[in-house]
């Protein structure tokens, strides 16, 4: 991760890695800071720390698209690969997946609150828990 | 007026401007239809029977058309095309040679109920909110090349011109070179795609596009006069956004060092052709002035802006809401298409950076193909 990403914070406390710092997405997005956490056997989460993601103020009511806890404003974080296929696998490094994932995301996202248009794709979810379900909401 | 400091070269906002000129060329329907009455008139004109015959009519457009800067007509208004139909010297007055012109368009009976006499063309009124503007000449023999002579009804007279001549000469700025020229009747040029189009040519069309949303017909600036002075001011730049912003403080300093006259603006390629006399006409130079002062502040709010949210109000403000969603909506699909095809390139060099128009610093690497999940999701 340091070696890819060399100007985030990485550090491991008790079997969590959380790599922390500021992205900027594309040449015209505002820049982010944001966290990624990753125990061993779990899924990889990341997370948005500011600026906070909104929803549209054109429409409040609809959540943001692709995102776990989307049904409270606020809690909202990245769903940016599919866990059930086998686009991220443990073998693969962090670095050169789930963090430029997540920068497409946000630049998919500036375009969502631009124009109310998701073109990222991706595939919904509604009805289904997210990885590690509960497990996920204890580690935070 | 200083020189602006010049926005850092961002290929990704000039991505989103040349989309947006692109979409505000006149459409592909419009531009083929121009084409075929361009074509039809042309061949009227050298017909055998026609009294221009014998002086081997040369039928050529001029005008934004030529440039390759055509803007669409807001809502109801019309759009057009400028037509030279140069004969060899007929030795005619110059008001005979614009008479022999109308009569032989008048002597078909589709054309003779479009027709409309103006002060140096003779324009066809088509249904379609589209009209053709021909204007006779001759080749100019004290200038020589490619400079000519029109007739101007009120001065009852000829006067200078050089429309090939403009047309190479803001090619040359724009640092592309036309293909020769070889047919009786010339081709339009087809419209570019916007990755092929010069920096200079985006810049000019969206100026135009500004200057549509802010002006009536009557009160701003011609668009000769915003073409050349761009040609004129451009320094080379490929970033458009620099380019627009060094034409427009370029044009300030013309106009602060001409007070408290006017500038002063001639076809570059013949000096006799004077196109600063609109600003004659009451009221338009004051309304030239505030319109360069307006798109410098325009310029700045774009320039200033964080994050594609805000962008995309500055840009829809200042050029309109449809071209600018399309432009944005264009910047979401590459970069789809780059991870779809396995080629979005990032690097975590810095800030780290997603490669989706502008390359990247350091060492890049590709991002492996994906799909977001969760929540509302479509493909």
């Amino acid at each position: 991760m340091m070696a890819v990403w060399p100007s985030l914070d990485s550090k491991i406390e008790c079997g969590l890695l959380v790599v922390t710092g500021v992205v900027q997405p594309s040449a015209i997005t505002r820049p982010y800071r944001v966290r990624l956490t990753y125990r061993e056997f779990g899924y990889p989460k990341v997370y948005v720390l500011s600026p906070k993601l909104v929803r549209r103020a054109q429409e409040p009511t609809k959540p943001i698209p692709h995102t776990y806890d989307d049904s409270t404003a606020g809690q909202e974080r990245p769903c940016v690969y599919c866990p059930y296929g086998r686009e991220w696998t443990p073998v693969r490094p962090l670095a050169t997946s789930i963090m430029p994932w997540l920068l497409s995301w946000l630049v998919d996202y500036e375009i969502w609150l631009a124009t109310g248009e998701w073109l990222g794709g991706g595939v919904s979810h509604r009805s289904t828990k997210t990885p590690d379900g509960d497990r996920g909401q204890q580690e935070l | 007026m200083a020189a602006p400091a010049l926005a850092p070269a961002n290929a990704d906002l000039d991505f989103l401007l040349a989309e947006i000129a692109e979409s505000l060329q006149l459409t592909s329907d419009q531009f083929s239809l121009a084409v075929q009455h361009y074509r039809a008139v042309a061949d009227w004109l050298g017909a055998p029977e026609s009294r221009l015959a014998p002086f081997k009519p040369w039928i050529y457009p001029q005008g934004s058309m030529a440039l390759e800067t055509t803007v669409r007509p807001r809502s109801r208004e019309e759009y057009d095309l400028d037509l030279v139909c140069q004969t060899l010297p007929t030795g005619m007055r110059a008001l005979q040679v614009y008479e022999v012109l109308h009569e032989r368009l008048r002597a078909n009976k589709t054309y003779a109920p479009m027709l409309e006499r103006k002060n140096r063309c003779v324009r066809l009124n088509y249904a379609h909110n589209f009209h053709l503007d021909i204007i006779p000449a001759e080749p100019d023999p004290a200038s020589g090349s490619t400079a000519i002579l029109v007739p101007d009804r009120a001065l009852r007279s000829w006067m200078a011109s050089n429309p090939k001549g403009y047309v190479a000469w803001f090619t040359q700025r724009s640092q592309v070179t036309l293909a020769e020229l070889r047919k009786k009747v010339d081709p339009l040029p087809r419209p570019t795609p916007s990755d092929e189009k010069p920096t200079l040519t985006i810049a000019v069309q969206l100026m135009k596009r500004r200057r549509d949303m802010l002006c009536g017909e009557d009160d701003g600036p011609r668009s000769i006069v915003l073409t050349t002075l761009a040609g004129e001011c451009y320094r080379g730049t490929d970033c458009v956004l620099t380019a627009m912003r060094q034409v427009v403080s370029g044009i300030q300093q013309r106009i602060a060092a001409a007070l408290p006259g006017r500038i002063t603006l001639c076809n570059p390629t013949n000096h006799a052709e004077k196109f600063c006399e609109s600003f004659a006409e009451g009221g338009r130079y004051e309304s030239f002035r505030w319109f360069i002062d307006q798109f410098e502040r325009d310029l700045a709010r774009i320039a200033a802006c964080i994050g594609i949210p805000e962008l995309q109000t500055a840009l829809s403000e200042t050029f309109g809401d449809e071209p600018v969603t399309k432009a944005v909506r264009s910047y979401g699909e590459v970069l789809k298409a780059r991870r779809d095809r396995n080629a979005l390139e990032f690097s975590g060099a810095g800030a780290g950076g997603l490669a989706i128009v502008t390359p990247v610093r350091g060492v890049t690497r590709v991002a492996p193909p994906h799909r977001y999940f969760g929540g509302e999701g479509d493909s």
